[in-house]
């Protein structure tokens, strides 16, 4: 989710479709995703 | 609005998907909040790297010589045993013609059987001939045939010169031999486990080429003498 969002630029609704999930929980991943990343750099 | 109910809208708000309304009161939190302005600033830096990552990346080029090679190696190799079965029949055909004239022959007195033994400089020698036509590869066992008889060669006229050697040179020699059998007979292991492998191949014959480097030497050596 991550990858297609902040890298490749598409929408949660895009991804929601591509991977047969519901827009909240690409939201979710996104969000945890973006907070393991930031963590991992930051450390 | 606390830290955590910011928490969870950062990613819209750093995304500018927040309606209007939560978007100002994230930024009022923020404006008063060193520690979620610290999280809203790693957010941007992340999404801003992420976003400047190339889409994908091409692989190198250069593999692709690598993997022809590969692939024309094992198609020359699989049309060779498809060619070589027939001729391993024969192969075959000729040693049980062979045990059974043994058989019939058993019987008569044994000096016919004596003439035919070969006496062999050495056992060193026979063991690198003795595994030859093993080899996958023809060249390989081609090349393993000539250093062979090279080797055989130069251990000939060593042992003729045997006496012209310092007895502690001659052992070192031989210690060094030994090795080098040895480092032999582990890469011809390794082929057998994994043939088509280009590296054991090169190193196999690096190896032969070293034992006849070393008689080589010691050869020239023993004729300064």
């Amino acid at each position: 989710v991550f990858v297609l969002h902040d890298v490749e630029g598409r929408t949660h609704d895009e991804i929601a479709a591509m991977l047969d999930l519901a827009p909240g929980t690409s939201k979710a991943q996104l969000h945890r995703a973006r907070r393991l990343l930031r963590e991992a750099l930051a450390s | 609005m606390t830290c955590q109910e910011l928490e969870t809208r950062l990613d819209d708000f750093v995304d500018g998907a927040l309606p209007e309304a939560e978007a100002q009161a994230v930024a009022t939190h923020l404006a008063g909040c060193a520690a979620c302005r610290e999280a809203e600033r790693q957010t941007r830096r992340l999404v801003a790297h992420a976003a400047a990552l190339p889409r994908s990346v091409a692989p190198p080029r250069d593999l692709w010589p690598g993997v022809e090679r590969q692939i024309a190696r094992e198609r020359g190799l699989s049309r060779l045993l498809s060619v070589r079965q027939p001729m391993l029949l024969a192969a075959a055909a000729t040693v049980v013609l062979a045990l059974l004239a043994a058989l019939v022959w058993e019987g008569r007195p044994a000096v016919g059987v004596q003439a035919v033994a070969i006496p062999s400089p050495s056992a060193r020698v026979e063991a690198v001939t003795a595994h030859a036509p093993g080899a996958a590869d023809p060249e390989l066992a081609a090349a393993e045939r000539d250093y062979a008889v090279a080797a055989t060669a130069l251990l000939e006229v060593l042992q003729q010169r045997r006496d012209r050697i310092a007895p502690e040179d001659l052992a070192r020699v031989e210690g060094n031999l030994e090795v080098i059998d040895r480092a032999l007979a582990e890469v011809r292991a390794a082929l057998a486990r994994d043939p088509s492998s280009l590296e054991l191949n090169r190193m196999l014959v690096a190896t032969h080429r070293k034992k006849v480097d070393v008689l080589r030497r010691v050869v020239r050596l023993s004729t300064a003498l």
